[in-house]
């Protein structure tokens, strides 16, 4: 479970690290809204991302269908805390609910551009 | 305006027409994903039949189309027929 | 007992929300379950790999997801988000943009699933390639993710354009068939997109050195796959953007319903059946490089044919609303 904590640690603390810092960029462009629903949304996102490998060796089943049930399960529980950054970014007019949304893809938007850009990087390497 | 007989029978034409084609859509268009994914194998065990496989392909996809043609047909004899 | 407008408006947006959300969850449930089976198999194969098979896991899933969290969003925003006037056409409005994110995230639920199951084994066989499988995996898994992407554009322009001034008759059936349209289509996209990703992790795993081969394979086949998803997308926006004269006639009411349907079920099978041939063109690029030309084309020769059924469907879709 040592590659699950490495992996957790990257991009959590990356995610973190970078919706501070832009968060910060907005306080002082004085947007304060958008800072306070990026960083909500963010924190949940790594939340939610480590819920999501905490829970990753119990849904490992060799059957499909107890994998697909316990995935099913977990998923419901995660969205549920998911759910909560969102309600209060619509219900409350000091976070912004659309940097909110962007805050809780997060993790996936770093996962992404880690990667996609990696393998950018490699492939213009073998060109030159 | 009360709603007719007639009214009725156009409306569940109108709706019939588009489940139809709709619905008559799914079976040809995995079929003949299915057919081009077998002919791709086929073109990979023997690369030199390439020209004789993509024609069976087509032949047999064209068969797997007339039923998509069918619900065509269907879809508008209902939109301008009945 | 006489219900006013805004319970109506009420109860149409909370049923959106709960089919968004629960058909959301069910396509993310599916997808992650077949990923964790196979990698559950590939760690009984090789125990030493399981942390490079769960960390590709991981980061696989957290992509994969991304459906069902828009699905969460649109539920979220269904659920708590004031409505300004409702009027019974907004009612229709907010019920179809659930259905429509409801259904627009199952494809790409399931969808990515088979690239992240595929990477896992994969990476049993070839535990050199794991940083490029994941990788691999990653841009199939972003990709079969447009199609819900779609669904949330055309649910987010259902819950946000104001309908106040068209007539109830019948806008309310060309915005559930809006809704439909897209959501449907999109079933199939995602999963063909997520066919062709499956055969391209296990297609870098068999010849590492095929990789830019295969992928390159990949991406045209998904891009194919996408049409019949963006053939949806615009018969909603036609739906949705067209005005249409108020009339009593139930048949207008229903041939706008039915062009929604007939392009969402109509984009079903050829999303999966282009998702297939490019899968086995991948799968065969992969085993064969030198002659991915022939398959390359064989693949794009087989994904039109098989496209001209979701044609078809546009075609009467169009029918439907503009002639009839």
């Amino acid at each position: 479970m040592e590659a699950i904590r490495d992996t957790q640690k990257r991009y959590g603390s990356a995610a973190m690290a970078l919706a501070i810092f832009a968060g910060l960029f907005f306080i002082i462009a004085g947007y304060k809204p958008i800072a306070k629903g990026l960083i909500l949304g963010t924190l949940f996102s790594v939340l939610n991302f480590v819920l999501m490998g905490e829970t990753l060796a119990l849904r490992v089943s060799p059957s499909r269908a107890r994998s697909s049930v316990l995935s099913m399960g977990t998923a419901m529980f995660r969205y549920l805390l998911l759910a909560l950054p969102l309600i209060v970014a619509v219900r409350n007019d000091t976070f912004d609910l659309v940097s909110t949304v962007i805050g809780i893809f997060m993790i996936q938007l770093l996962v992404l551009g880690d990667h996609v850009a990696g393998a950018l990087v490699s492939r213009r390497k073998r060109d030159d | 305006m009360a709603i007719e007989g007639a009214d009725i029978v156009k409306a569940a034409a109108f709706l019939g027409a588009g489940l139809a084609m709709g619905l008559g859509a799914i079976g040809p268009g995995v079929g003949e994903g299915m057919a081009a994914a077998k002919t791709c194998e086929a073109i990979g065990r023997n690369p030199k039949e390439a020209g004789l496989l993509t024609r069976t392909m087509l032949v047999g996809q064209a068969v797997s189309e007339s039923t998509g043609i069918y619900s065509l047909v269907i879809a508008l004899l209902l939109l301008f027929v009945v | 007992m006489a219900y006013d407008i805004s319970t109506w408006v009420n109860l149409a947006a909370f049923t959106g929300a709960g089919i968004a959300m629960g058909l959301g969850a069910v396509g993310a449930a599916i997808g992650e379950g077949y990923t964790a089976s196979e990698a559950s198999v590939a760690v009984s194969r090789n125990t030493k790999l399981s942390g490079d098979v769960f960390k590709s896991m991981l980061v696989g899933q957290a992509v994969a997801e991304s459906a069902s969290i828009f699905a969460l969003v649109i539920a979220i925003l269904l659920l708590f988000l004031d409505v300004p006037n409702p009027t019974l056409v907004k009612g229709a409005a907010l019920f179809g943009a659930g259905l429509c994110m409801g259904f627009g995230a199952i494809g790409s639920g399931v969808g990515s699933g088979f690239p992240g199951g595929q990477a896992c084994r994969g990476m049993v066989h070839q535990p050199a390639m794991a940083s490029r499988l994941t990788t691999n995996m990653l841009i199939g898994s972003a990709v079969c993710q447009t199609p819900a992407i779609f669904a949330m554009v055309v649910a987010l322009i259902l819950m946000f354009v104001d309908f106040s001034s068209a007539p109830l008759q019948p806008t309310w059936a060309a915005l559930l068939g809006a809704g439909v349209s897209t959501g449907l289509a999109a079933i199939g996209s995602g999963i063909g997109g997520g066919l062709a990703a499956g055969a391209s992790c296990e297609g870098v795993a068999r010849s590492p050195e095929a990789v830019g081969p295969v992928t390159t394979t990949m991406l045209v086949g998904q891009a194919v796959s996408q049409t019949p998803s963006i053939f949806g997308l615009l018969i909603s926006f036609v739906l949705v953007f067209k005005t249409f004269p108020e009339t009593a006639a139930l048949q207008t009411a229903m041939a706008l319903l039915g062009a929604g349907l007939c392009m969402g079920f109509g984009g079903i099978g050829p999303g999966i059946g282009n998702g297939m041939a490019a899968e086995g063109a991948v799968r065969w690029v992969a085993r064969r490089v030198d002659h991915a030309g022939d398959l390359m084309r064989t693949m794009l020769v087989g994904q039109a044919v098989s496209q001209s059924t979701a044609i078809y469907a546009m075609v009467i879709s169009l029918v439907l609303i503009f002639v009839v």
